[in-house]
């Protein structure tokens, strides 16, 4: 998993998920970062970022 | 105006969603509402400065979770009911000028995770039956925002052509006890039809084509949906369909217009229905060669009967030979 800049991962409780395995399936690539937001009118956004090569 | 209707003539549903009448149409490049926002510039759909692939909810989705009522009542003949369901957006890169097939391998690789993920997510509304990722692309067929991107809509049922495959592969086991599409996949491997040969994933111009290059990509194990698929059938899934899509670019010398969906097994259905699902993704190019294009004309749109001018022995190996040649950035 990849923290940004370094920092450790936020809680889940702030609205990110370190590890996204549980949602994606066992088949997720390694590194796999999923973000879920919220867009300022309410509606959701998530960002998938892979992994280190 | 937002709202299904069912159509007691033909056993299906349709949806209205006229607000969509009023949604970004050709917007100029400068205006794209799914780049990333520059700082400084002008708030896009999406805040980020740079991001890989992002999903949010369609701004003017034909399903919602929190539909109006209807304008019309509805009749015992024609009842008429909330468009319920969920529509997102699935943008593949902050690349305007990118496309699927020019994303590389790993791109696609990710997206399969985005779309598992939101496969999963989805499907965990009790009220949804169906999830279906889909990529419109290009002018021919008649995109009106050209950054690359699809979409995943979520209906409160199964829709009419995957609900016409889960009758039909019923039938099939009934009659066999297999699987119609592991059938398929038996019979086509190492056949003149093929395109992409994968591991876990066989690529070819179904015997069937409605579209004159037309290709499907099918699981060669039983497998209903993408959440299932471990980590060396995505990466295969993701290194077929790379170039499937390259291939379609290197032979048509153009950047190809398609439609792409990805049938999967319902959702939310008892498991014996569920598990007559099997992974497939169907992709319909318009093009047929010369520069023509095929139109949805009198027999498909009355007849519901396809006719297709290039034979899918002729369209195979100029697609194979074509994914083989082409240049799939990893
Ligand atoms: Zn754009
Ligand atoms: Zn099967």
């Amino acid at each position: 998993m990849r923290g940004e800049e370094g920092q450790p991962w936020p809680t889940a409780d702030a609205g990110r998920q370190p590890c996204a395995t549980a949602d994606t399936g066992e088949g997720a690539m390694p590194g796999l970062v999923v973000e879920p937001e919220t867009l300022p009118d309410g509606r959701s956004i998530t960002y998938f970022t892979a992994g280190p090569e | 105006m937002s709202e299904r209707r069912y159509d007691p003539t033909h056993d299906e549903w349709v949806t209205f969603a006229t607000h969509r009448q009023d949604r970004t149409y050709k917007p100029a490049t400068a205006d794209c509402p799914l780049c990333p926002t520059h700082p400084g510039g002008p708030a896009t759909e999406i805040p980020r400065a740079h991001f890989e692939i992002a999903v949010f909810d369609n701004r003017f989705p034909s399903l919602s979770p929190t539909p109006p009522t209807p304008d019309v009542a509805g009749t015992d003949l024609v009842p008429v009911e909330p468009a319920y369901g969920h529509c997102e957006v699935v943008v593949f890169t902050d690349d305007h000028e990118a496309t699927l097939a020019s994303v590389g391998e790993r791109r696609v690789r990710l997206l399969v995770d985005a779309w598992a993920h939101r496969f999963r997510a989805l499907a965990a509304d009790p009220r949804i039956g169906y999830v279906l990722p889909f990529e419109n692309k290009g002018e021919a067929v008649g995109v009106t925002l050209h950054h690359p991107h699809g979409q995943i809509y979520a209906y409160p049922d199964v829709p009419p052509r995957p609900a016409r495959e889960q009758r039909a592969a019923r039938h099939h086991r009934d009659r066999t006890g297999r699987c119609v599409f592991c059938d398929v996949v038996a019979q086509e491997q190492g056949g003149p039809r093929v395109v992409v040969e994968g591991t876990h994933f066989l690529a070819g111009v179904p015997p069937w084509a409605r579209f004159p290059y037309e290709v499907d990509v099918w699981a060669r194990d039983h497998v209903g949906t993408m959440p299932e698929l471990d980590t060396a059938a995505r990466d295969d899934l993701a290194r077929v369909l790379a170039r499937v899509l390259a291939g379609y670019d290197e032979y048509f010398g153009f950047r190809t217009s398609y439609l792409l969906g990805v049938h999967s097994a319902p959702v939310n259905v008892p498991d014996d229905e569920r598990g007559l699902g099997h992974l497939h993704l169907e992709i319909c190019p318009p093009h047929r060669g010369g520069g023509k294009l095929k139109y949805l004309a009198g027999s498909e749109t009355f007849g519901g009967a396809f006719l297709t001018d290039v034979a899918p022995e002729v369209a195979g190996p100029r697609l194979r030979d074509a994914a083989e040649r082409a240049t799939v950035p990893a």
